[in-house]
């Protein structure tokens, strides 16, 4: 009995077994893999409260006036940090973040990924929690500066007008608009005890930043 | 702070987009997907649109990447193909906006939710589950989009065609065999 | 046939059966490890301790809730006092091994959403009057609509996705695990008798037997080993951590399962090569020196 049918034979009979499945149940198991490979990713998912800071990362260059060629920006992921966003007369100094999930809160104030980003010449939507980054708005007064400094420049807004309005009213908020513009909002009242079901509006007319060209 | 809107729909059209490399802008590829996107579906008289926020969603996330012809191709013909069914869907039930769809049922939401599964496993975006939220990722595991409703898998198309000719292969070759060592005294060879 | 031939269609049927052994084998080792481990409920639920489950799904939940009600105006400290007195880990233990159970019951059980909800109410209501702040009807319903968000945040959390379908999956899966398991035991106890009349004269019967455990070991081991070489176990698409925990190691234990199982396999196999090296040896001719004469 020659050695290497001891080593050979198991593995043919291997080989053979793995043909016959992938020849019985292959298609079946393609649909199978496709589906599981949704299932998972290229690298461990991230279940710890940590987010990329290009705005840091970037704090050479920003500037407030002028045309960039979205080319030349780096755009921010969701959940990255890519500005700060301050309100002049307020103790409004916050964080910035692309995305507006609890985790992005519970850092800084999120732009709605809905929205559009400063430069795009859309609505500018950014939310934040009442009792931290935005527990000053209400101090905002029509003609202040709102100025976001993002990761590819500086912007600056005119507050034009602040309301109380439900959360669930489509009125508070033009997202179709082609006229830049921003929109803060929180919950209200500012010290309110529960979930309610009112929205604090501070609303800004573009003043200077600039502007993104997203066709080149 | 709850989010103010996010609808399965955008959630599922964003997911169609897909990149190689990064680079910000819309290429021409991008701009053809785009534009496919802002037609609408002209029916009963009126052109149903996507509501600007998931149009904007879509740029946001298209902005990041960058497609190939190919890419943007396919994906228009998922568009195309998710367009279609929307038209059927709105001339069955005289439907003239998105919100009067939504009514008519989940068959309709799981045809679409198939187009996007399939634009899904060609592109770099991966489809899961944050509990029962609907969460679009990139290979990195980074969100890119999330969703209220989940997401239905579609279907195999095996054939049990495979299986049985294997097993009945099994069955002859052993029969076969056994057939041989007793007709050929097989058991005697020391 | 002349005696060459028929030696190589000896070889040939005892090849076919020896292989078919290895393949009926495989696949009862298939139905076995996975009836014994994902099917079984006393295996999750060890999976469930062993991976620290509760407490991770403890620390979401609290998470969650300092988020929601931060907003609501019930800051981080009122959560450290409060929090294991809504949410112990004994009630969360109890939901956890209630949606386990109805997981491979296919029955759909309660949680304790709604307990959590009056204990949230409670405690919201109770700390609104410590602060001095007026209760009317517009601030209960404030309150109510806090509790109610977090009580549902808790409740989805417990809950396993899918719990139905993949429960649905679970309990029909059992009885044609075990038909399989029974049938392909018969066949590949049949392949090893058909094997050993087959070589009752040749006495080779254990190398093909042999053959049979060693394919089978092999089968059994190769794509286990891949995937956990792969590492690709590791970057399932899960965002709960703890969820992300407890399906790691439910797969990660199978998958050894599957190895432990080759490991036997292969040991029997080489027992039964020992045995059959033993026994020709014991058969060998005596040497030639031995007719020498004397002289």
């Amino acid at each position: 009995m020659p050695a290497l049918s001891f080593i050979g034979v198991p593995i043919l009979f291997c080989a053979i077994g793995y043909l016959i499945l992938y020849l019985s149940v292959g298609s079946l198991l393609g649909t199978a893999m496709s589906f599981i490979d949704l299932a998972f990713l290229q690298e461990r998912p991230q279940h710890h409260a940590e987010y990329q800071n290009i705005f840091e990362e970037q704090a050479e260059s920003r500037p407030d006036t002028g045309k960039l060629k979205a080319s030349e920006i780096t755009v921010p992921g969701f959940g990255d940090q890519f500005g700060k966003l301050t309100i002049e007369g307020t103790q409004v100094d916050a964080k910035l973040f692309f995305g507006d999930s609890n985790q992005e809160f519970k850092n800084g104030v999120g732009v709605y990924n809905g929205s559009g980003l400063p430069g795009y010449g859309k609505t500018v939507l950014i939310g934040g929690h009442n009792n931290t980054f935005f527990h000053d708005l209400g101090s905002a007064r029509e003609g202040a500066v709102i100025t976001v400094e993002t990761n590819y420049g500086t912007y600056r807004y005119e507050i034009t007008e602040s309301k109380v309005l439900q959360a669930t009213d489509q009125s508070a908020y033009d997202l179709e608009t082609a006229e830049e513009n921003i929109v803060l909002y929180t919950c209200y009242p500012f010290d309110a005890l529960g979930l309610t079901q009112e929205r604090y509006f501070v609303y800004g007319s573009y003043l200077s930043g600039p502007q993104i060209d997203l066709y080149e | 702070m709850k989010r103010l809107l996010c609808t399965l729909w955008i959630s599922m059209l964003v997911v169609l987009f897909s990149a190689n490399a990064f680079a910000a802008g819309f290429n021409t590829h991008e701009q053809s997907v785009l534009s496919a996107l802002r037609s609408g579906v002209s029916v009963n008289g009126t052109t149903i649109q996507l509501p600007a926020q998931y149009l904007n969603q879509a740029e946001n996330y298209l902005n990041t990447v960058d497609l190939t012809a190919e890419q943007a191709d396919e994906i228009i013909g998922y568009i195309g193909h998710a367009k279609s069914l929307v038209r059927e869907e709105a001339q069955k039930t005289g439907a003239t906006s998105i919100a009067e769809l939504k009514k008519s049922g989940k068959t309709l939401l799981n045809q679409i939710v198939s187009d996007v599964q399939k634009a899904a496993a060609v592109a770099d975006l991966k489809v899961g589950y944050d509990k029962n939220t609907l969460v679009g990722t990139d290979a990195s595991g980074k969100t890119v989009f999330s969703a209220a409703k989940p997401i239905k898998k579609t279907g195999g198309d095996w054939q049990p065609l495979g299986l049985i000719a294997s097993a009945g292969t099994l069955v002859v070759l052993a029969g076969g065999a056994l057939w041989a060592a007793r007709r050929f005294r097989l058991y005697e060879e020391a | 046939m002349n005696h060459e031939n028929k030696r190589r269609a000896a070889w040939a049927v005892n090849g076919i059966f020896s292989f078919l052994l290895s393949f009926f084998l495989y696949l009862a080792i298939l139905c076995l490890v996975f009836s014994q481990t994902i099917l079984q409920e006393g295996f999750a639920r060890q999976i469930l301790a062993e991976s620290r489950y509760v407490s991770l799904l403890a620390g979401e939940i609290r998470d969650e809730f300092i988020a929601y009600g931060g907003v609501g105006g019930f800051e981080e400290a009122f959560w450290e006092e409060k929090f294991s007195q809504i949410v112990s880990e004994e009630m969360l233990e109890a939901d956890a091994a209630r949606q386990l159970h109805s997981l491979y019951t296919g029955t759909s059980l309660e949680t304790n959403e709604e307990l959590v909800h009056s204990s949230l109410y409670t405690a919201f209501l109770e700390e609104a009057v410590r602060r001095g702040t007026a209760v009317d009807a517009d601030k209960e319903n404030d309150l109510q609509s806090l509790a109610e968000t977090c009580a549902e945040v808790y409740g989805e959390a417990v809950r396993i996705p899918y719990a139905d379908r993949i429960g649905g999956l679970l309990v029909k899966a059992k009885t044609p695990l075990y038909a399989g398991l029974a049938v392909l035991a018969c066949l590949s106890v049949l392949c090893a008798a058909i094997i050993t009349w087959l070589n009752r004269k040749s006495g080779r019967c254990l190398y093909w037997l042999y053959g049979g455990l060693a394919g089978a070991a092999l089968l059994s081991a190769v794509v286990p080993l891949g995937i956990l070489f792969s590492r690709k176990i590791g970057k399932i698409g899960i965002f709960s951590q703890a969820m992300y925990a407890f399906s790691t190691l439910l797969l990660t234990r199978t998958l050894y399962a599957f190895l432990l199982a080759a490991g036997i396999l292969l040991l029997l196999a080489i027992v039964l090569l020992a045995v059959q090296g033993i026994r020709r040896a014991g058969k060998r001719p005596p040497l030639e020196t031995e007719n020498v004469p004397k002289g």
